[in-house]
């Protein structure tokens, strides 16, 4: 979702962009338009101008007659001049009336400047003066002409004519391109905005163009697989850092058996077959799909859930499955090869679903695992509630957890099997999910927080609270797990035996259960450790004994107190019942040559309960004597518990 | 504030440059018309225009009106004292070139005029005067040909 939001958040800036400019140029239209009103207002202005002065020239001049208007008088020649001066104004350069003399010249009969000499021909190097004076027509010029002055806007020539409709003079007004230069004012403005607007536009979009070229030739390099052309790890990986998996659905899809594929149709045909089954892989799913190449021939899948509204994950899924995996695929040169396809899909993740791809896809590569050991060729649609193990995988998720619910305790009674009665309890820790208040299993988060200081922080709390209630109850003993990797903790122990020294009372009604996570390398330092624990009268005990790496040689290299044998030895009983209780006769035997208290796990009925206590074997923990519970049920219960069959 | 400055200052000397480079245009071409030679040596009355002639190739400026093809006159003054001193020291006048209508009209020894008139590049030669000095001008100068004034 936030992936399209973002789009949109760019396609909006846009838009506004685009509006903005749309605007920008209506303004300029408008100015422009406007420009070219008042000019055009201007020059028809300057028609009726010279109509008036022609007019008044008429008046002084018997109505143009030649022999008037060539009056050479000087008085004469000064009145009109005159004349002609008040109609200046500063629209207009020159103001100043022509006769032809010759067929090329003319001379300047009168001047508003009042310089003129009528004796100097004037060459107006335009052939518009010739035309007007020859037509006796009125005619504007443009003073875009090469010879035309740059003072001059437009030239107005307008034919004086006598009564007999001879042509004996032109009056001459030039408009000021100074004039025209202020009405223009604001329009130059903004066409040198918009020209250096329109230049940096231009330049910008250059970069834009040449950027994306780069970001498009990086973006190929960096995202997209080059053997089938679908996206890459990094894109997925990057897209989980970025944004959140949480309104799509999920595949894996696998190519059984690819490699017998690469090797009957050759390397190169293996390419072109995964570039074809990529490609069809993703016309077949919704559009907002992406088809991901994570490693060899195994494709990730993410379809927006959206898509769900019409066709479910599994369906899609199971359509691709019959579709491609039925497909026939012929190589370049001719040799033809076919598969199945193994899937794990999920269709929606959970809440503060992990961000790490690694995590997501190990998840989802174990699940994978089941499904190509049942027989592959099969799609496994992973149920809500494993997929809710994914929200654990998320450490910070989990620790949050930690920090806002906290931990509870619970606690499994170890059980003499002959009296019934509780002699210790298991305490088993959960967290608590501050909103729901349901309590998570450490199944399901502890691999979050190992190797975190939070991990450490779990273990001082379960530490305090099971002092807690041990000194609460002072006739009762509690077991904690620790796994064999925290004895190598030295601020892990420091802080435990903090614990045992503020709490020596009831350190010695403390048993540490090992748990063993590793195979133990260091045999001495893991000695000295356990030493450390003991050295407050707490005991230890081996468990799951019997099973991993917890074996015999663990029972020489050091000294335990208690073994715990491990539940899938005595589940063995019901099925291979002479040879089980062999075994754990033997374990038995063990157990009193070197004094360790025996204790069986996985009691689930009577019939255990029955066969150990045969061996001799006295002491059991399973939930046939009781689930586990907080420590003041089951006290309540007097340290007598109900056996549960 | 400098940069400003510096600017302007260089968008003037431009603007300036253009005007001039068209004014040396002008009297390269009418005084190359009017002595065909390669280079034209000629005497400049008015300081202004001798700077800016001075930068021609195709023109050399002079201080001796003598040692001149030709000469561009403004003042009246300058051309008597000018004849003044052909006829004291017999030498002969180069081919003279008025710059104002009433200096050309006056003295028949103006061959030509070049000034501006409402905006507008005027050069002025009288027929006469051309065959006199056996001067056959190019058609571009042939429509500032008249007859009499």
């Amino acid at each position: 979702m936030l992936f399209f939001v973002e789009r949109l958040k760019t396609a909006a800036l846009v838009v506004i962009l685009a509006l903005f400019a749309l605007f920008a140029v209506h303004i300029y239209k408008t100015v422009s338009a406007g420009t070219r009103y008042l000019k055009e207002l201007e020059a028809k202005q300057a028609a009726e101008y010279a109509a008036r002065i022609a007019s008044l020239i008429a008046d002084e001049t018997e109505n143009l007659s030649s022999e008037h208007l060539e009056n050479s008088r000087a008085e004469s020649i000064d009145k009109i001049n005159m004349l002609l001066r008040t109609f200046m104004t500063e629209e207009y350069r020159y103001l100043y009336i022509v006769r032809k003399n010759g067929p090329k010249t003319f001379n300047i009969l009168y001047d508003a400047s009042g310089k003129s000499d009528r004796s100097e021909p004037f060459f107006p190097r335009d052939e518009a003066f010739y035309d007007a004076y020859e037509k006796g027509e009125a005619l504007l010029v443009s003073g875009r002409k090469k010879e035309a002055p740059d003072e001059v806007w437009r030239t107005m020539l307008y034919p004086l004519k006598d009564a007999n409709g001879s042509v004996n003079g032109m009056v001459v007004l030039e408009l000021s391109s100074a004039h025209i230069e202020k009405i223009e004012g604001v329009r130059r403005s903004l066409d040198r905005l918009f020209k250096t607007a329109g230049v940096a536009a231009g330049i910008f979009a250059f970069i834009v163009f040449y950027g994306l070229i780069y970001y498009y030739r990086w973006y190929v390099w960096h995202y997209i697989d080059g053997i089938t052309y679908a996206k890459n790890r990094t894109y997925l990986s990057d897209f989980m850092r970025k944004y959140t998996l949480k309104s799509y659905g999920v595949a894996l899809i696998d190519i059984d058996g690819f490699k017998h594929v690469n090797r009957s149709v050759g390397a190169e045909g293996g390419d072109m077959i995964l570039r074809r089954f990529a490609k069809n892989l993703k016309t077949m799913l919704p559009f907002g799909s992406e088809v991901v190449r994570t490693v060899g021939a195994e494709f990730f899948v993410m379809v927006p859930q959206r898509a769900f509204k019409k066709r479910s994950l599994e369906e899609m899924l199971r359509n691709v499955s019959d579709t491609l995996g039925k497909k026939q695929y012929v190589s370049p040169d001719g040799k033809k090869a076919s598969f199945t396809l193994s899937v794990v899909a999920v269709e929606e993740l959970p809440l503060q679903s992990v961000s790490e791809l690694s995590v997501l896809l190990h998840f989802l590569d174990e699940k994978m695992f089941l499904v190509k050991s049942k027989g592959k060729n099969s799609i496994l649609l992973v149920e809500d509630d494993q997929a809710e193990a994914l929200r654990f995988k998320n450490s910070e998720y989990v620790k949050t957890l930690l920090e806002n619910g906290g931990i509870a305790c619970l606690y499994q009674p170890i059980v003499n099997m002959k009296t019934k009665k509780a002699v210790k309890y298991e305490a088993l820790v959960r967290l608590v999910d501050p909103d729901t208040k349901k309590q998570i299993s450490p199944y399901l988060f502890m691999e979050s927080l190992k190797g975190t200081s939070h991990y450490i922080k779990l273990t001082k709390m379960v530490l305090s609270e099971v002092f807690l209630q041990l000194e609460r109850y002072d006739k009762i003993a509690i077991s904690v797990n620790l796994d064999l990797s925290d004895l190598l903790n030295e601020e892990l122990i420091e802080a435990i035996e903090w614990y045992l020294k503020s709490h020596r009372g009831c350190a010695s009604r403390l048993t540490f259960e090992i748990v063993e996570d590793q195979e133990i390398k260091d045999f001495e330092k893991v000695r000295k450790t356990l030493e450390r624990l003991r050295r407050y009268g707490s005991q230890i005990a081996l468990d799951d004994f019997g099973s991993g790496f917890a074996s015999y040689r663990y029972l020489v290299k050091l000294d335990w107190d208690i073994l715990k044998i491990d539940g899938s030895l005595v589940k063995e009983l019901e099925n291979n019942t002479k040879k089980a209780k062999n075994v754990l006769a033997s374990i038995k035997a063990v157990a009193d040559l070197n004094r360790y208290v025996l204790i069986a796990e996985f009691i689930e009925n009577e019939t255990f309960c029955t066969l150990l206590t045969e061996i001799g074997i006295v002491l059991g923990q399973g939930y046939f004597f009781a689930k586990p519970d907080t420590l003041r049920n089951l006290i309540e219960q007097g340290h007598t518990v109900k056996c549960v069959s | 504030m400098r940069r400003f400055w510096r600017v302007w200052l260089v968008l003037s000397v431009v603007v300036v440059a253009q005007a001039n480079e068209e004014t040396l245009s002008v009297y390269r071409k009418l005084l190359g018309a009017l002595v065909p030679k390669k280079i034209v040596r000629v005497y400049v009355e008015e300081p202004k225009l001798k700077a800016i002639l001075k930068h021609s190739r195709k023109l050399q400026v002079v201080d001796d009106p003598f040692r001149a093809d030709t000469a561009v006159l403004d003042r009246r003054e300058a051309y008597l004292d000018l004849k003044q001193r052909a006829l004291r020291e017999g030498k002969r006048l180069p081919l003279l070139v008025a710059r104002r209508f009433r200096l050309f009209r006056d003295y028949e020894e103006f061959v030509a005029a070049f000034y501006w008139k409402k905006g507008r590049k005027q050069f002025l030669f009288l027929s006469s005067r051309l065959k006199r000095y056996g001067i056959v001008l190019t058609p571009d100068f042939e429509y500032f040909i008249v007859d009499r004034l």
